[in-house]
């Protein structure tokens, strides 16, 4: 997308007063690479982000993409100082970042990292700061909706064991709302990856071995097997490639099916509910505490959450949204989720995601809250900026040498005119409409009024 | 001007591409001293360059040869890089191999490539990347990706591949197979579903000269001709009289019927109905050999490469 004189001055504009905005609250910047090893990406976001990467070789056959945005970076470069550095860690970043699958591809990211700091009050800080930001640019009718990735994470945990489908289901949940727009879709999406109903069943006697498994119980079936194992010797001669204890306890769950698909079909169920927990925060807090207390869910996300809530009240931002029904893509989020809208419009969105770090490398686990605006997104809700190459008024002075002589003259006059802060042309353009004419030491104003050039200075508005 | 033709210079590729051409009637007789050049006296104007398989699909990219028999898996592999290069037969009908995953034995989890897909995220979350040695990277990537496995980390091999797991270099491997004999030398087994099932073929560059194109065309007439014509049988019977050969056209590649005797080509499948039809005609005396050629009207290699020329325009 090109962005003209007036779009430039209007997005120079929002994204320095917004930088200046996270430095009040003690952001320090940083500047981060376009490109990146494609391996960060796919580590972090996982399957899916391939199709809409721009993605290419290099001449050594480095594997590099454009990144897709930022966070990913700034873990990137923080991890192998990570040990050294007091936490926690307050930045923000700003650059383009590119994906096939929108329109444009490229679009501009604003954002604050926050690493290091666990609890509400960090979520409350980036939350207050998201939205008095958009309102310090001028923006009204901003709508903040709150959602907990947490509720979603621990239903999959507590009821699938298999790790591919809870990647799927996760996956694909953190789309809703955006290409999977209700649940009925999530579900058709589940059944589509055969989570639902097999796509490709067991062979016959791995069928039987199941239903002889299912009936002893995981226990006795990992006893049963390892023993076997054992006895059979079915290790190389070089030793186990893998911990046998996994091998078998990973076959196990495997081989019920019944389980793992029971386990998503109840998550669907239970879905479905959860996309009606939707309204203004206060009052639909108790249908939360509802729906926990009814799938025997920990009761933790919903303290969470009214602690927030209870920051939140104390600031000077409107009464949020409670909403169930929205995902953000990127799936890395691992409690609150967070978007500002404007008549419908996301112009940011962040929240919290504590497995980031360990999931790039890191040894430990470390929490982080963060956020990103989208500056397109925010300067179409501010103004439509004037399309055209030349901006009114953005000249402010033009001397114009009456000889090619005077040329020396004008220019030296120019230079003390740009030190007081004026936009200055020289031109031997005779037509310019409000030229000054400079010959010898005399301007001539365009009413005819002689001036010593010097005078310039002061005689200029 | 002189048809530049690569052909795979040691292995069973060369071995069954000599077949394959002295079967066609293009025995290639060795010309030179220097054994990787040589020329088929019944192709005028056509010189041969004995080449390593893997280096041919680069060179008839780069025109340094027009045309080249290589592994179709060779040529899938550096699909991104060939823009030139045109698949004009891709099975040639010997050199068949399946590029596979294969895990170490005792991996008895592991089945099919979601069980790798599960195995990945689980090992991610110990921050261990799945490590897959292998010669074939752009195709195992391209593969796993599809399959929704994005964590891994692939080890490239130039050796002996099959070994990387012992040494402790990788994980698994992901490499072509004929028999299974070597995996299962080396404690391996395959899992489904191949990644690739690939076999010798013939390649063109697209810009092939014009005055090289009778040489071209005959060369693909006479291969088509051979492996069109592959189980085919020319069946001959003595026929009562006069008799309506309808019932044996569905059977049939072709029939003709003059005088006392009709004629047909059919594959190995449809012999014994055809013999049944025939009898039922009231024919008798039918014999059956094989077929050597089958010469149609059809070129559809021709046909692909005059496409790929025309796309250049």
């Amino acid at each position: 997308m090109d962005h003209l004189p007036g779009a430039y001055y209007l997005r120079q504009k929002v994204s320095g007063q917004l930088a200046q905005h996270f430095e009040g609250y003690g952001y320090q910047g940083i500047e981060l690479p376009i490109i990146e090893n494609v391996d960060l990406h796919l580590r972090k976001t996982g399957q899916g982000i391939r199709r809409w990467l721009y993605r290419f070789q290099d001449q050594t056959g480095a594997e590099l993409c454009l990144r897709p945005e930022i966070t990913a970076s700034v873990v990137r470069a923080l991890l192998p100082q990570l040990a050294d550095t007091a936490l926690p860690l307050r930045l923000h970043y700003q650059g383009p970042v590119f994906r096939q699958n929108q329109q444009p591809h490229q679009t501009t990211q604003l954002g604050v990292e926050l690493i290091g700091l666990t609890g509400e009050l960090a979520e409350a800080e980036c939350i207050e700061m998201a939205f008095t930001g958009l309102q310090r640019l001028g923006l009204t009718d901003l709508e903040l909706v709150l959602s907990h990735m947490g509720v979603v994470i621990g239903m999959v945990e507590d009821w699938i064991e298999e790790e591919r489908y809870r990647d799927f289901v996760i996956a694909s949940y953190s789309n809703l709302g955006q290409e999977l727009p209700t649940v009925g879709h999530l579900a058709q999406r589940l059944d589509e990856l055969g989570l639902l109903t097999p796509t490709e069943p067991l062979p016959e006697t791995q069928q039987q071995l199941a239903q002889v498994l299912a009936g002893l119980g995981r226990h006795q079936s990992q006893v049963l097997l390892t023993g076997l194992l054992e006895m059979l010797q079915m290790t190389t001669d070089q030793g186990p490639t893998r911990d046998m204890a996994e091998v078998v306890e990973r076959l196990v769950t495997k081989l019920d099916r019944a389980t793992q698909q029971a386990g998503v079909r109840k998550f669907i169920t239970a879905a479905q509910e959860l996309a009606l927990v939707k309204g203004p925060a206060q009052t639909t807090l108790p249908a939360l505490a509802q729906f926990l207390a009814h799938h025997g869910l920990v009761p933790s996300y919903h303290r969470s959450l009214t602690d927030l809530l209870g920051y939140l009240a104390q600031t000077t931002l409107p009464a949020p949204v409670l909403d169930f029904s929205f995902g953000r893509t990127l799936h890395y989020y691992s409690g609150l989720i967070f978007e500002i809208r404007h008549r419908g419009v996301t112009l940011c969105g962040g929240g919290r995601y504590d497995g980031l770090l360990r999931s790039l490398g890191s040894l430990t686990d470390c929490p982080t809250v963060g956020f990103s605006y989208h500056l397109e997104h925010i300067t179409d809700a501010l103004a439509l900026p004037p399309t055209s190459w030349q901006l009114p008024g953005f000249v402010q002075v033009v001397l114009c040498p009456a000889t090619p002589t005077d040329y020396g003259s004008a220019v030296q006059i120019a230079h003390r005119l740009r030190a007081q802060g004026r936009t200055v042309l020289v031109q031997p353009d005779h037509s310019a409409p409000d030229r000054i004419v400079i010959q010898g030491n005399q301007a001539i104003l365009p009413d005819g009024q002689t001036l010593p050039i010097a005078g310039l200075t002061t005689y200029l508005p | 001007m002189t048809l530049t033709l690569a052909l795979p210079s040691k292995g069973t590729l060369y071995e069954s591409t000599l077949a394959l051409f002295k079967n066609c009637g293009l025995s290639v007789g060795n010309t030179s001293e220097r054994s990787y050049e040589a020329t088929i006296p019944h192709l005028a104007n056509t010189r041969v360059l004995y080449q390593r398989p893997t280096e041919i699909p680069l060179k008839v990219e780069e025109a340094t040869v027009d045309l080249g028999i290589t592994g179709l898996d060779l040529v899938a592999e550096r699909g991104h890089q060939l823009k030139n290069l045109v698949v004009l037969i891709e099975n040639l009908g010997f050199g068949r191999a399946e590029l596979v995953l294969a895990v170490p034995q005792d991996w008895i989890d592991v089945s099919h490539v979601q069980d790798l897909v599960d195995l990945s995220l689980r090992w991610r979350k110990q921050g261990r990347p799945l490590r897959i040695a292998t010669k074939f990277s752009h195709l195992t990537s391209e593969f796993l990706e599809q399959q929704g496995l994005n964590h891994f980390l692939l080890v490239p091999s130039d050796g002996a591949t099959e070994v990387a797991p012992k040494l402790g270099d990788a994980d698994l491997i992901a490499d072509t197979v004929t028999t299974g004999n070597t995996l299962r030398a080396n404690g391996l087994r395959p899992i489904h579903p191949p990644i690739f099932s690939s076999q010798a073929c013939l390649v063109a560059h697209r810009d092939v000269a014009t005055s090289k194109l009778p040489q071209v065309a005959q060369l693909l007439d006479r291969l088509e001709a051979y492996l069109r014509a592959g189980s085919y049988l020319f069946l001959t019977a003595q026929t009562p009289g006069t008799v309506d050969v309808a019932p044996l056209i569905p059977l049939s590649m072709s029939v003709q019927h003059q005088g006392h005797q009709v004629s047909l080509v059919v594959t190995e499948r449809q012999l014994y109905p055809a013999i049944q039809k025939l009898r039922q005609l009231g024919c008798t005396d039918t014999a059956v050999v094989p077929v050597k050629y089958f010469f149609t009207d059809q070129t559809p290699a021709l046909d692909r490469l005059t496409t790929a020329r025309t796309g250049l325009n």
